[in-house]
């Protein structure tokens, strides 16, 4: 029983790793994360989506300064999707 | 209310060649709680239709991962909402105007403009009027402002076929004048777009066999539209464009076809062989009489404890050889039926340590931590289990 267990404690944290953890570096996919994660998606002129499938968006950012005076900002948005996530 | 005169138009795909006034509904995942909607036969109106995919940060990133995020904390998103009326006003012409929305304190920052869809799908918007909005807002963001106008109205006559579809690549908007050949170039470009993308992928990888399949599919359905539009507009561009498309997804067709024809092989020989060793082990047993104790080896050599064991093993034996074919479906599963949640995975795998604040680098360290003990512990109780 114990090693029926142990079986699929292996095999389940590899599918786990599998997920969450890139063994393989890319610089591309890291740059994308940390815009989408930290900066709302927002792209500028020279953003490529080097020939991968991906979607356009508009964010409405509101940001409150520090005399309490509120600003609306708009980002423009892309995101990479679907066949554009293959790795 | 400030007023920008700007004009530009759109084309909402019909297969059917013409807009069916009595099909116009929301999607959905527009519809909320507070969405309300009075429809009769030659008008209908919507109201607080929720359009918060509209923006790239989809509702998982946004609500959760924030909380690993190293975004300003005193930057929030206001999310879009749209109300809608149609009118049929002739055989030929729905009339209508759409006024989208974002609501911040009792705030109503909005934009609101009219629109005529012509029954071949053509869509004509008229100016945009704008209220508490500064102008050059509007002038910095025009192009995707009219690309949100124009899939607002498309997602609700047309709906949406794409699983998560923001603003669609695929279809473009048009200033000034409808030009037939810029929307069929649009297409063709998108298709030869996706077919790229697939050839690009190394095929070897079943992770995403589903995925280039469905990719495959949703090629043919964006050729349907493109034969529709070839049909609708009678021009030769369009015509070709629409051959060119076809060649490109055949193209790619033959390439899947071999990539499946390859995997129906290999897997033949797997199942042959499983069911070969399967076939040769109980014909054995059974042959050798197991029902009668005093003939059947395996009874006679192995105690009740030692066959438990042996049940074990081959269990074991059988969980690994089967494991890359499950963790492949697994992962096709979780892309394409569960994307919201396939979405923060990507991105937590695929983030660097540095860009995620304490609480995010401390929890990207604790899973995968976790999950090497995990894979640790399972090692041991295996080693543990068969050694002794």
């Amino acid at each position: 029983m114990e090693g029926f267990i142990g079986a699929l404690l292996i095999l389940i944290g590899l599918f786990g790793l599998s997920l969450l953890w890139r063994f393989k570096k890319h610089s591309f996919f890291e740059e994308e994360a940390n815009r989408y994660l930290n900066k709302f998606c927002e792209v500028d002129e020279n953003w490529s989506s080097r020939g991968r499938v991906y979607t356009k968006g508009l964010a409405i950012l509101k940001e409150k300064g520090k005399d309490g005076e509120t600003k609306i900002k708009f980002v423009k948005q892309a995101k990479l999707c679907d066949i554009g996530l293959l790795d | 209310m400030r007023i920008i005169n700007t004009n530009w138009y759109g084309w909402i795909p019909t297969n059917r060649g013409k807009i069916n006034f009595d099909f116009i509904s929301p999607h959905s995942s527009s519809k909320s709680k507070k969405t309300r909607i009075e429809e009769s036969r030659n008008k209908k109106i919507y109201k607080n239709l929720d359009f918060s995919y509209l923006s790239d940060n989809n509702k998982f990133v946004t609500k959760y991962l924030k909380y690993l995020s190293k975004k300003p904390k005193n930057i929030i998103e206001l999310f879009l909402k749209a109300d809608v009326e149609f009118e049929l006003k002739s055989a030929k012409i729905i009339e209508g105007q759409v006024k989208i929305y974002f609501e911040d304190s009792g705030i109503d920052y909005s934009l609101k403009s009219k629109f005529f869809i012509h029954l071949n799908g053509v869509i004509n918007f008229n100016n945009i009027n704008i209220e508490n909005i500064e102008e050059n807002h509007i002038y910095e963001n025009i192009d995707i402002i009219k690309a949100i106008f124009y899939i607002v109205i498309k997602s609700i006559v047309h709906g949406d076929a794409h699983h998560h579809q923001k603003i669609d690549i695929a279809l473009p908007v048009i200033d000034n004048d409808f030009d037939p050949k810029i929307v069929s170039n649009s297409m063709l470009d998108y298709i030869k777009l996706v077919e790229k993308n697939i050839k690009d992928e190394k095929f070897n990888k079943c992770e995403w066999d589903l995925n280039i399949k469905h990719g495959l599919y949703s090629l043919k359905g964006y050729l349907s539209y493109l034969k529709s539009f070839t049909l609708l507009f009678d021009e030769k561009e369009i015509k070709k464009d629409y051959e060119f498309g076809c060649s490109v997804v055949s193209s790619l067709e033959n390439i899947v076809s071999r990539k499946e024809s390859r995997i129906n092989y290999i897997n033949g020989i797997r199942i042959s062989l499983i069911s070969f060793i399967g076939l040769f082990i109980s014909l054995n047993i059974l042959l050798n009489g197991f029902w009668y104790k005093k003939y059947n080896d395996i009874v006679q050599i192995f105690t009740y404890f030692s066959r438990i064991d042996f049940m074990w093993i081959s269990l074991i034996i059988l969980m690994f050889i089967f494991y890359p074919y499950y963790k492949c479906k697994l992962h096709n599963i979780l892309f394409r039926k569960l994307y919201d949640f396939f979405e923060p995975i990507f991105i937590l795998k695929n983030i660097k340590l540095e860009d995620l604040n304490f609480i995010g680098k401390i929890l990207k360290i604790v899973f995968i931590a976790f999950l090497i003990l995990m894979v640790i512990v399972g090692t041991y109780l295996l080693f543990d289990f068969v050694i002794f």
